[in-house]
């Protein structure tokens, strides 16, 4: 019996509150914040042109398809492999402009018949840290350091990097 | 109390979190390339390859031997004997990956030739083209003629030196 009372105080109650409802209505919002898809595409090779190896030397690449040597004779000048900085366009396919960072790789390496040379050092002509990405396209220019170890056989190295946007 | 405050806290720290998890990613992959080339030797065999002026007579001056090896100038001094005047033969040693490329001669600077205590000035050292496109060859070849100076008051002998070459590509 103990407990059966509070059990039927509390049906008592909610009876009650049954006879004293009213009613209303009110309308709530709904809503979400679409945005269009960024994407970044490469549209030029970095390209370290064309050089020699009979010393070690590193070959840096600005953003503006200028490179140099720490040993400078080692450049070739090469007009059918002229050097070219790395080239993304940035789509921003919204009408408004996107807060975004650049993230750039660590390293990478180019490879030639079994041998690898490292890429590092990765610089861009975007300033650090979030930027205002507009509408349309913008253009990503990256640059690099190349690492020549002595003596690395002759041939045409490759090798890939990525290039992250974040928003 | 203590434990109010913490419980707001504790809840925006998550909110925070989550809303990293949120950010939006794209990322473009690009290609990263260069080309080593072996290197172009140049060579020039003393022996064989000497630009040579010939034999004349003291009081020769302006002697001069073309790309051709042809010699001209000092008239009246030369002689023609089994001492050849040539032009100087300079051999670009390649491997044929750098096939197609372009090098450049410097201006080559002037020198002397000496017999051991006299000297006589050879100047005009001239490629017989400032560019040479390196082809699938062992080598590839340009000629150096020259000027030789007075040798008006010269002792007779024989006369050597050498000159520098450069090129750049």
């Amino acid at each position: 019996m103990r407990y059966l009372l509070p059990l039927t105080a509390i049906a008592l109650c909610f009876c009650a509150t049954n006879t004293m409802a009213a009613s209303d209505s009110a309308q709530g919002d709904a809503k979400a914040k679409i945005i269009a898809p960024v994407t970044i595409t490469e549209s030029e090779d970095m390209n370290f042109g064309t050089m020699l190896s009979s010393q070690a030397h590193n070959v840096t690449l600005d953003h503006a398809d200028g490179r140099t040597s720490t040993v400078s004779t080692m450049l070739v000048d090469d007009s059918a492999n002229a050097p070219k900085s790395g080239k993304f366009v940035i789509n921003n396919g919204g009408t408004a402009p996107v807060t975004a960072t650049i993230s750039l790789p660590a390293s990478t390496t180019v490879s030639a018949n079994g041998t690898n040379l490292t890429v590092d050092t990765f610089t861009s002509d975007f300033p650090t840290g979030s930027n205002n990405i507009p509408a349309g396209d913008t253009d990503l220019n990256v640059g690099a350091t190349l690492h020549v170890t002595v003596n690395a056989p002759a041939g045409d190295y490759t090798g890939q990097y990525t290039v992250t946007i974040s928003y | 109390m203590k434990n109010l405050y913490l419980l707001p806290l504790t809840a925006i720290a998550a909110c925070l979190v989550a809303n990293q998890a949120m950010a939006v990613e794209a990322s473009g992959h690009g290609y990263a390339k260069a080309k080593l080339v072996s290197a172009v030797e140049v060579q020039s065999d003393s022996t064989t390859d000497s630009l040579n002026f010939g034999t004349m007579s003291i009081g020769a001056n302006g002697v001069v031997v073309n790309h051709a090896g042809q010699r001209s100038g000092g008239e009246g001094y030369l002689i023609d004997d089994g001492n050849t005047p040539q032009a100087a033969r300079i051999k670009l040693t390649h491997q044929p990956d750098v096939a197609g490329q372009v090098v450049t001669v410097a201006e080559i600077p002037n020198t002397t030739i000496t017999d051991g205590s006299a000297t006589i000035p050879v100047t005009s050292l001239t490629p017989s083209s400032t560019t040479t496109t390196l082809t699938t060859a062992e080598h590839d070849d340009f000629t150096v003629g020259g000027t030789l100076g007075n040798t008006a008051d010269k002792p007779g002998g024989e006369y050597t030196g050498s000159f520098d070459v450069t090129v750049s590509y």
